[in-house]
């Protein structure tokens, strides 16, 4: 291990070569900067690992039968589990989706699960990522550039190997597609995660494209080439819903494909993840992923929840009032770490600002009790201090639902915060899933 | 009372200069259904390219094309047959998303305001002649109220709005056209519970194209125009429908090139 970390600096470097960046949104101005890495990495036993593996796959699994269920019967609203409004209100819901049916019925090809460890030992799932989520990319050169300096790091330990991420990637594409090449479909260069772009389609053998080197003819997606145009099978979109088709949803999109929506509903081509899949990712959602094992499943889930209230119950609001000062209160509209607020940090005013707030509109918060979770040991200039970590968890669903045994464990800076999404900041550190 | 239609639809758009990758997807062609029976109809569209037909998750035929070489205006005209009877109406399940505030559709204070006047008002039992007011009302009943207020709220002023303003917007203005005017009721009815949708569609006369609403009561759907206040009968051709406008425009289209847009409309439906 100790050459391992002796090697931190030239990594680092190596990773800047690469571009392994990420870019942030402050004040309305896009700064990018280095994604710093951690070398201790996680260390997970097998034999928990196991465990968290189980409850994965059984989570994405009832998480995908949710989305299919909503597109289509709703027999989990209709069954009363699920509340109407939830779903409706839900940003994440499109009702340009209702009624169609990506291939092979998979919504969420490549899932990405953000959990802790708690002091209790416990793992605790924080939030479900489903529409576009990344970070894979940044475990897996790392691995790649730690082997090259440290080569004996791992004869000694025994890690499961994880570099066969683009491998998964690649059959997950094969599975859905419909007849045609797989593409990788970015936003272009100015994207935060770019370098997880382009890496991605090296590492799983797919064409890096962007809005203009793709079209739709006759719901038919092409890629432009040289020669003839190819036409495509499977699309793994980095573009948002939103921006995806000009003439289906944001009209004044520039990094869209003009009625890709067409060609997707018409089953000639897979997209993934599959658009509208955002309405089983909603915080408010994630309260009843635990019902919906139940529900689609008829087990109880493997994996917690950390402790959530809906303030939209009238017994959960009534608690998240009277213990404001130790809760976290989620905004369900808001992503990447924005609309987080830790009770204990506010002024007796703020907290009743906020109480009012929740009041006035109890569907768009969740309450959750602050978990405890286990610090990791990082290097701050050649000394190890104690901080906060979470992991995502990386599951992909093709003809079977596998994990990715590694994940992105990511940490914050700061020793007080809680908050480690790296739009807010910090680092990373390879996950080791390691053998006994 | 049974109609029957024939449509006439015809938009052209120009542009101040050349167009290529010009990429489509109308929204007009009508849908066959018991109480809008299409006998036959023609659409030409013109520059064409490789064209498609499919259906959106609104139910509505959704033709989609794409023209790759230069032009510098793009017509497409409708015409065809149809009968209208709504006696005919088959009772069907209102989607739930047509319960929700949708993009252009969201509740703002101002619309709140007037929504609880309106329930408040004890002179709107008495027009109905349903005594305990607005609350004892069927849901068609109070979709006509509140088209009426709407009616009467709004002043018919082109070039007030466009196609993006919102229910919220028009409002406090209270300049708008027919699109402002459905936008404002079906808010307005959903906030009553009851599943409005708004409609895209022509109306025995000539003019433009026309957009109303639609209420859903006991598993039939009632058209409702609020710009002209009155039902939307068999003297109106459904083209699509959607939550809001930004569901169902009748053309979008998207082209590389730097041109401005001019449009053409016209429509003439004669029984």
């Amino acid at each position: 291990m100790k050459t391992l970390l002796a090697h931190t600096k030239e990594i680092n470097e190596q990773l800047a070569r690469y571009g392994v960046k990420f870019g942030i949104y402050k004040d309305g101005t896009f700064n990018e900067r280095l994604f710093p890495f951690d070398p201790v990495p996680r260390q997970i036993p097998e034999k928990d690992y196991e465990v968290l593996e189980k409850g994965l796959i059984q989570r994405v699994t009832a998480l995908n039968k949710f989305i299919y269920d909503i597109y289509h019967d709703k027999k989990i609203v209709r069954d009363g589990v699920v509340p109407e409004e939830f779903v409706y209100r839900s940003p994440g819901y499109l009702a340009q989706c209702e009624g169609i049916t990506p291939s092979k019925d998979v919504y969420s090809h490549i899932s990405g699960i953000d959990l802790v460890e708690g002091k209790d030992n416990e793992w605790y799932i924080l939030e479900d990522n489903l529409r576009i989520p990344s970070g894979a990319s940044y475990p897996l050169i790392a691995r790649t550039l730690c082997r090259r300096c440290s080569p004996e790091t791992f004869k000694r330990y025994r890690v499961r190997d994880n570099r066969n991420y683009g491998a998964l990637l690649k059959r997950t594409m094969d599975y859905v597609n419909t007849g045609g090449i797989n593409v990788i479909f970015t936003p272009g260069r100015y994207n935060a995660a770019y370098f997880e772009h382009s890496y991605l389609a090296e590492q799983a053998g797919a064409v890096l494209a962007e809005s203009n080197d793709l079209f739709v003819e006759n719901q038919t997606l092409y890629y432009r080439t040289s020669r003839d145009p190819v036409k495509v099978g499977a699309v793994y979109r980095r573009v948002s819903d939103e921006y995806m088709d000009p003439l289906c949803f944001e009209p004044s999109s520039l990094i869209g494909i003009p009625n890709l929506m067409d060609a997707y509903r018409a089953g000639n081509v897979a997209v993934m993840n599959a658009p509208g899949n955002g309405v089983a990712d909603d915080k408010g959602i994630y309260y009843f992923v635990p019902k919906m094992v139940k529900y689609y499943l008829g087990e109880d889930a493997i994996l917690k929840n950390a402790p959530t209230y809906l303030p939209y119950y009238e017994e959960d609001r009534k608690y998240t009032l009277d213990n404001i000062h130790r809760l976290v209160i989620k905004d369900v509209a808001e992503a990447g770490g924005y609309g987080v607020v830790f009770g204990e940090n506010l002024t007796q005013e703020q907290r009743e600002d906020l109480k009012n707030t929740i009041l006035n509109a109890p569907r768009r918060f969740i309450a959750q009790e602050v978990i405890d979770f286990k610090d990791l040991p990082i290097l701050d200039n050649g000394e190890t201090v104690e901080r906060k970590a979470d992991l995502r968890a990386f599951v992909l669903s093709g003809e079977n639902v596998q994990v990715w045994p590694s994940g992105l464990t990511r940490f914050s800076r700061n020793p007080d915060s809680f908050v480690v999404n790296s739009s807010q900041g910090g680092g990373f550190k390879d996950t080791w899933i390691v053998c006994q | 009372m049974r109609r029957e239609l024939s449509f006439y639809f015809d938009t052209v758009l120009n542009f101040s200069g050349s167009v290529t990758e010009h990429n489509f997807l109308l929204r007009c062609i009508p849908a066959d259904a018991p109480e809008q029976s299409i006998l036959s109809y023609t659409l030409t569209v013109y520059p064409d390219g490789a064209a498609s037909l499919g259906r959106d998750s609104f139910g509505n035929v959704v033709r989609a094309g794409r023209v790759v070489e230069a032009h510098d205006s793009f017509r497409y005209t409708l015409q065809g047959m149809a009968y209208r009877d709504d006696s005919l109406r088959v009772p069907e399940e209102a989607a739930p998303f047509y319960r929700y505030a949708s993009p252009l559709t969201q509740v703002t204070p101002e619309l709140e305001t007037f929504y609880e006047s309106v329930v408040k008002d004890e002179d709107c039992g008495a027009v109905q002649g349903a005594p305990g007011g607005f609350s004892a009302m069927n849901a068609l009943e109070k979709a006509q109220i509140l088209c009426a207020k709407v009616n009467e709220h709004f002043t018919y002023t082109p070039g007030e709005t466009n196609v993006m303003t919102t229910a919220g917007e028009a409002f406090v203005t209270g300049k708008g056209v027919c699109q402002d005017y459905a936008h404002v009721l079906i808010t307005l009815c959903r906030m009553a519970g009851m599943p409005a949708r708004y409609v895209s569609g022509l109306f025995v006369g000539e003019g433009a194209s026309h957009a109303w609403t639609e209420i859903w009561m006991d598993g039939l759907w009632y058209g409702i125009d609020p710009t002209h206040n009155c039902p939307a009968d068999e003297k109106y051709l459904k083209l699509c429908i959607g939550r809001d406008y930004s569901d169902c425009p009748l053309e979008r289209g998207v082209f590389s090139g730097w041109a401005e847009q001019t449009q053409k409309v016209f429509t003439k439906v004669t029984d």
